[in-house]
């Protein structure tokens, strides 16, 4: 179990190339960038408020690639909330989230209902043509899961904040919110995500 | 009279190749010996120095071997190099140390004798403090090519035959740092194809064929190998456990870190959040700084690459240092930070407690198991250094662009036995179980000298004698007499003044004098390069105790549990045995 601290730990698990880190560094940094560096493993911090005190928000940006597979069970097992990410112009990259789907059930116990987790289909500003996983199938995933789901765009700047406010609104053991001192309720695009 | 005879048949040779130097009109540069020089030559014989001069100025100095220290073959060679300019250095060495006379000349005689006489190898260890190995290249091209139409063919002869062999002898003793180079590998390949046309037209090199020959399938064997170990990836775990291999299972240590292999390790920033590198192991300080700065989206002009140690203290890494993450303290951090926040960075809360070892309780294993293992363990890290990263790390790698990651990984090994003495002691709370404890460390020194382990074995006993074990007179007085004079005497035989003896060398004494290089100071450096060679060369054959937990000790070992910051543990010491008022 994480231990006490401060600390609000969200890790983002992903297949290589979904859009992992552009979604925390469009969060965290505000940019996009179209070149891909894959990553290890980073870290990020952002001030957030937890049961009105100022507390972080810690993202653990994971790596997707195969090559080093080493850290997974650790994150899980450090942190309190997950994103989990596909592409939505890849079926394979779904397919890759259920066995770190398996791992997250096996190290925080079969019932995830207290747990924060979010599937999250990105690229969603590609043109249909590229699309390979419709807004729908992603749904039943997350339902069947017992999880919630949101479509995201890292380069258009689509639902991302609302992606990480969701999130840290299903937290139920305290009342964490991206807002710190100010007025929650940020609102979520529930529309269908435009083309661009 | 002998002595005296032989003194002036010296005196003859050298004035013979000061005599040939003369006839090389083209070398202008090179001495010319005028009646008073060569008078002066002769009277400094005398004085059992001899200098060369030219253009009025020192650029060879050679003393004559005192014979006290008379070995059977040295007296073959009457002079030994004080100092001088790089290139007088070599045109000595070729001239005088390697044989130009062909198979008819000099033969097995000779052999024997350049391998009394050090100064051959004293040069191949150390040139490249003076003389870059691109530099020695021009000078050895010049030496081979030497233009020969005005000529005696036999002098042209030599001067080729000394060149192939002075190569065979570098590549033989000096190995993959010459391979590795790109401009020695093409020197290389050039030399054996002038060699080919030479042996067309003089007809007379066979011998040296076949060297260079040699020469050429070990570099081809080592290219192979190269090809084969591509793309090898280590990684500098972020608990503070050792630099391993990244491919999991692979448990050879005896793996060479290159240049080129990548390692993976962390980057903090004053938050505490990081990043994940994966880069050459010899990229500089300012790559990783500027690479890590645009990970984390660091806007600030002036950033600087720091070194947080487990105590808090920070060390700036200079831009042009590499080897950065294999050079860290046991639980240093890598930290990027703006010039003007450097206060404002602190430890990691792991870095507070001890590094992850590998589970184990050391009361459970043998002790001769454990030294034994140990031992295997300590001899594959210290296989993998080579002498000139000793040079490297003496005169600061950054001169010479070149990494000292395996000395890296062998020095903090010896960190790591020392800290973890000192860790498990202070960490057991039941006096008579310390006692214990205690004991079977002395008892391990005491195998790890057995079995010739000197690393552990000093590390070790510096760890006995680090003041938060020493200060424990509690757990001391309870040892038996036995344990406690083995101990006097361990301690006895590790004579700090004999520590860093290379160092102290490099420190004590300048590199160059008036121009000219020290060369007896290149001397004593070779001489700890020799030393290290010559263990090396050694097979480490030892009689394996009955295996009982073989895979568990083997674990254990290869990851040790250590706190590296002193103050905590003369805090937990204190606590163990509160001073007595
Ligand atoms: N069109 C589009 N491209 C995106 C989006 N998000 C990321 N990309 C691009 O997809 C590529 C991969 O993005 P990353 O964020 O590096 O992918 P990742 O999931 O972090 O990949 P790993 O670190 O290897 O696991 C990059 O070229 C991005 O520019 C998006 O929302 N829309
Ligand atoms: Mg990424």
């Amino acid at each position: 179990m994480p231990e006490q601290s401060n600390d609000y730990r969200v890790v983002v698990f992903g297949a290589g190339g979904v859009g992992k880190s552009s979604l925390v560094l469009r969060f965290v940094k505000g940019t996009f960038r179209e070149s891909y560096i894959p990553t290890i493993e980073d870290t990020y911090r952002q001030v957030i408020s937890c049961n009105k005190n100022i507390c972080t928000l810690q993202i653990t940006d994971t790596t997707g690639s195969h090559q080093f597979p080493a850290m997974q069970r650790l994150s899980i097992s450090k942190g309190h909330a997950f994103i989990l990410v596909y592409s939505v112009c890849s079926r394979q990259s779904l397919e890759e989230l259920k066995p770190i789907f398996e791992v997250i059930k096996e190290l925080k116990g079969p019932d995830l209902s207290q747990i924060p987790i979010m599937l999250t289909g990105n690229k969603c500003d590609e043109s249909a043509e590229l699309r390979e996983v419709s807004t729908s199938e992603g749904q039943a995933q997350a339902a069947e899961w017992g999880i919630s789901f949101m479509e995201t765009s890292a380069k258009t700047n689509h639902n991302v904040k609302q992606l990480f406010q969701e999130l840290l609104n299903l937290e139920k053991s305290r009342n964490v919110s991206l807002n710190v001192g100010g007025k929650t309720n940020s609102r979520v695009a529930k529309d269908k995500c435009e083309l661009m | 009279m002998a002595e005296v005879s032989q003194l002036s048949q010296d005196a003859r040779e050298f004035a013979v190749r000061a005599a040939t130097i003369v006839l090389r009109e083209n070398n202008c540069h090179f001495l010319r010996v005028d009646k008073e020089n060569f008078n002066r030559i002769l009277r400094d014989v005398e004085a059992n120095t001899v200098r060369l001069k030219e253009h009025g100025k020192d650029v060879l100095i050679l003393e004559k071997i005192t014979s006290n220290t008379k070995q059977v073959f040295s007296s073959h060679f009457k002079y030994t190099v004080m100092a001088g300019t790089p290139q007088k250095m070599l045109e000595h060495l070729l001239e005088t140390r390697l044989d130009g006379r062909g198979a008819m000349g000099g033969g097995d005689n000779f052999i024997i004798a350049t391998a009394q006489d050090p100064f051959l190898d004293d040069f191949l260890l150390t040139h490249i403090v003076f003389l870059p190995t691109h530099q020695l290249i021009e000078e050895l091209d010049k030496y081979y090519n030497i233009d020969f139409s005005n000529q005696d063919k036999e002098f042209v002869l030599a001067c080729k035959r000394r060149v192939i062999q002075f190569v065979y002898r570098w590549v033989t003793t000096i190995r993959h740092p010459v391979f590795e180079d790109d401009i020695a590998v093409e020197f290389l390949e050039d030399l054996a194809t002038a060699l080919e046309n030479d042996i067309m037209q003089f007809d007379a090199l066979q011998e040296e064929a076949s060297l260079m020959h040699h020469v050429m399938s070990q570099l081809r064997r080592y290219q192979e190998d190269r090809k084969a170990h591509e793309g090898q990836k280590w990684k500098l775990p972020p608990s503070g456990q050792p630099i391993s291999l990244f491919s999991a299972g692979n448990d050879t240590n005896r793996t060479i870190i290159m240049p080129q292999d990548d390692i993976i390790f962390r980057v903090y920033c004053a938050d505490h959040t990081y990043c994940t590198l994966r880069l050459p192991v010899d990229t500089t300080a300012e790559t990783i700084k500027i690479v890590a700065a645009d990970k984390l989206k660091i806007r600030e002009d002036e950033l600087l690459l720091v070194e947080v140690k487990s105590n808090g203290e920070r060390v700036v890494l200079k831009d042009n240092d590499i080897s950065i993450p294999t050079a860290l303290s046991i639980n240093g951090r890598i930290f990027v930070s703006p010039k003007d926040h450097l206060d404002a960075l602190t430890c990691l809360s792991e870095q507070e407690e001890a590094t992850q070892g590998i589970e184990g309780d050391i009361e459970m294993f043998g002790t001769k198991e454990l030294a034994y293992y140990m031992t295997l363990f300590d001899w594959d890290l210290f296989w993998c250094v080579h002498e000139y990263e000793l040079l490297y790390h003496t005169f600061g790698r950054h001169h010479f662009g070149q990494i000292t990651a395996n000395l890296d990984v062998f020095l903090r090994r010896f960190n790591e036995i020392q800290f973890w003495v000192v860790t498990e002691i202070c960490m057991i709370g039941s006096l008579s179980k310390r006692v214990g404890v205690l004991r079977k460390f002395i008892k391990l020194a005491a195998y790890c000298r057995e079995y010739q382990n000197l690393n552990a074995f000093c590390a070790i006993v510096m760890g006995l004698s680090n003041v938060a074990v020493s200060r424990l007179s509690n757990t001391w007085d309870k040892l038996p007499s036995k344990f406690r004079k083995l101990y006097t005497e361990f301690e006895s035989m590790i004579d700090p003044s004999r520590n860093h003896r290379a160092y102290r060398v490099s420190v004590g004494n300048k590199t160059s004098l008036d121009g000219l290089v020290n060369f007896e100071k290149m001397h004593m450096l070779a001489q700890t390069m020799r030393t290290i060679r010559f263990c090396r060369s050694r097979h480490l054959v030892l009689d394996p105790p009955s295996p009982k937990s073989e895979g568990e000790v083997k674990s254990y070992i290869s990851c040790l549990r250590v706190i590296d910051n002193q103050r905590i543990l003369t805090g937990m010491s204190q606590k163990l045995e509160p001073r007595r008022s």
